[in-house]
This record gives structure tokens, C-alpha cells and sequence, in this order.
């Protein structure tokens, strides 16, 4: 079967806020498919107990595993954010230019404001 | 899934294509409060050991909601992962077996985490 190239859209095109949150959007839900693995791996670990859930412990608590968590819950809001604009678009609303570019501010500002009241609560 | 016009003339999306667009938009509303109780829950433990987390994931609430988020989430993330394969893949065989993969290791995903929140709860 031939080689069919796709278009160089993310190497070549300066894309404009709404393309840049729809690539971020599927980045984030690859992301958080990791997570998923990563969240069920720790109930595993909870499970087993012991020093195997100690080592994981440490990981999550040492500066690479809280950038990771840290990771994980901005995609998450993100996505959720992000998401709930797909529901509205699903259902027929807010495609007119003005409206798109608002509802992209809105989901970025709830993304931090989520992000942020959540990791605020946890430190 | 047919629509009511397709059913009246007969005819209909070919695949199940509408069944797999409804299946994600489903998954997503349910996950919107979901997500939203999964992350506040969790920066709510005062800490991660061991025995606050057992603590945590044995009460019946959390039970019932980290179960359905797990189901909600694998089949959400096997919708998605999927359209992606789709998308940027388009030889047969590798494009059939990665959407295979994906499908078994998100059901694999759930059932393991569902048996592991049983066993820490039961």
C-alpha cells in the first residue's frame, strides 16, 4: 500500500489559538491515557502494600514525580475544559468567530484556576 | 445506530461510526464531574501513605466513584485513542493492530484497577 504523507500542519503552519487548544487537546487526552496506566499501576501498588508501595510513595513525593503530577492534573483540566467547549460546539452552539475565541480564554482561565485551587488545597 | 430518516428510507451510516461518536460524548459528560471529584479528592488527603489511602479508597463513596471513573476514563481514553490511530495511520496492518492493542489494554487497564480498588476495600 503507498505511503500516503499527511500535511506538515504542526512543523509548518503558526497556528492560531483555537487550532493550538484543539492539538493540545488530543496531547493532553494522550496524556492523561498515560496517566490512567500510571493511576491504576499505584492501586496495584496500594493493594500489594508494603515496600513496593513505599518506593512508589517516594517517587510521587520527589521532585520528578510531583512535576508529573503536576503534568497530569493541568491536562486533566485542561481536557475537561477544553471538553465541555466540544459538548457545546456538539451541540450546535458557539461557533461564531467571537464566541470561539472567548470560550478558548475561558477554558485556558478555568484550566489555571483549577490547577491552581487544586494544588493550593494539596500543599 | 441509525437515525430515524435513515431508518425510514433504509438506509444508514454503513459503520458504527454514530455508536462510537455518541459512546464518547457519553463518557465525556459523566467525566466531567468525575475528573472533577478524582483531582480534589486526592489534593484533599492530608497525606499519600499508606494507610490514608486505604482508608480513603475503602469508603463506599470513593469506591463507587474511582470504579466509575475507571470504567468511564478506559473507555473514553479507548474511544480517543483509537480516532488518533485513525487519523495518522493509514497502512491496514499496523493501524488494525494498534487500534486491537489499545482496545485490550484499556479493558485490561480497567478491570485491573476496578479488582485492585476491590481488594484494597474488601
Amino acid at each position: 500500500m503507498p505511503h500516503r504523507p499527511l500535511s506538515p500542519h504542526l512543523q509548518i503552519y503558526r497556528l492560531p489559538l483555537t487550532a493550538l487548544l484543539s492539538i493540545s487537546h488530543r496531547a493532553a487526552g494522550v496524556l492523561l491515557s498515560l496517566g490512567n496506566v500510571i493511576l491504576v499501576a499505584w492501586l496495584v501498588a496500594i493493594a500489594l502494600g508494603g515496600s513496593g508501595y513505599d518506593m512508589l510513595h517516594g517517587w510521587f513525593i520527589s521532585a520528578a514525580g510531583i512535576g508529573a503530577l503536576i503534568a497530569w492534573s493541568t491536562a486533566l483540566y485542561f481536557h475537561l475544559c477544553n471538553g465541555i467547549r466540544h459538548l457545546f460546539w456538539d451541540a450546535g452552539y458557539g461557533f461564531e468567530a467571537k464566541t470561539v475565541d472567548a470560550s478558548a480564554m475561558a477554558a485556558l482561565v478555568v484550566t489555571a484556576v483549577l490547577t491552581g485551587a487544586t494544588w493550593w488545597i494539596l500543599l | 445506530m441509525q437515525t430515524p430518516l435513515s431508518n425510514a428510507r433504509g438506509l444508514g451510516a454503513a459503520g458504527e461510526g454514530p455508536a462510537h461518536w455518541w459512546a464518547q460524548r457519553i463518557t465525556s459528560v459523566a467525566l466531567v464531574p468525575l475528573a472533577l471529584w478524582l483531582g480534589f479528592s486526592l489534593a484533599g488527603l492530608p497525606d499519600f501513605l499508606h494507610a490514608t489511602v486505604v482508608a480513603w479508597i475503602s469508603e463506599p463513596w470513593t469506591m463507587i466513584l474511582l470504579t466509575a471513573f475507571l470504567i468511564a476514563s478506559c473507555y473514553h481514553m479507548a474511544l480517543g485513542l483509537q480516532v488518533i490511530v485513525e487519523d495518522y495511520i493509514s497502512d491496514n496492518t499496523p493501524k488494525i493492530a494498534l487500534i486491537v492493542l489499545f482496545q485490550l489494554g484499556s479493558f485490561s487497564i480497567a478491570l485491573t484497577g476496578i479488582v485492585a480498588v476491590m481488594k484494597i476495600s474488601l
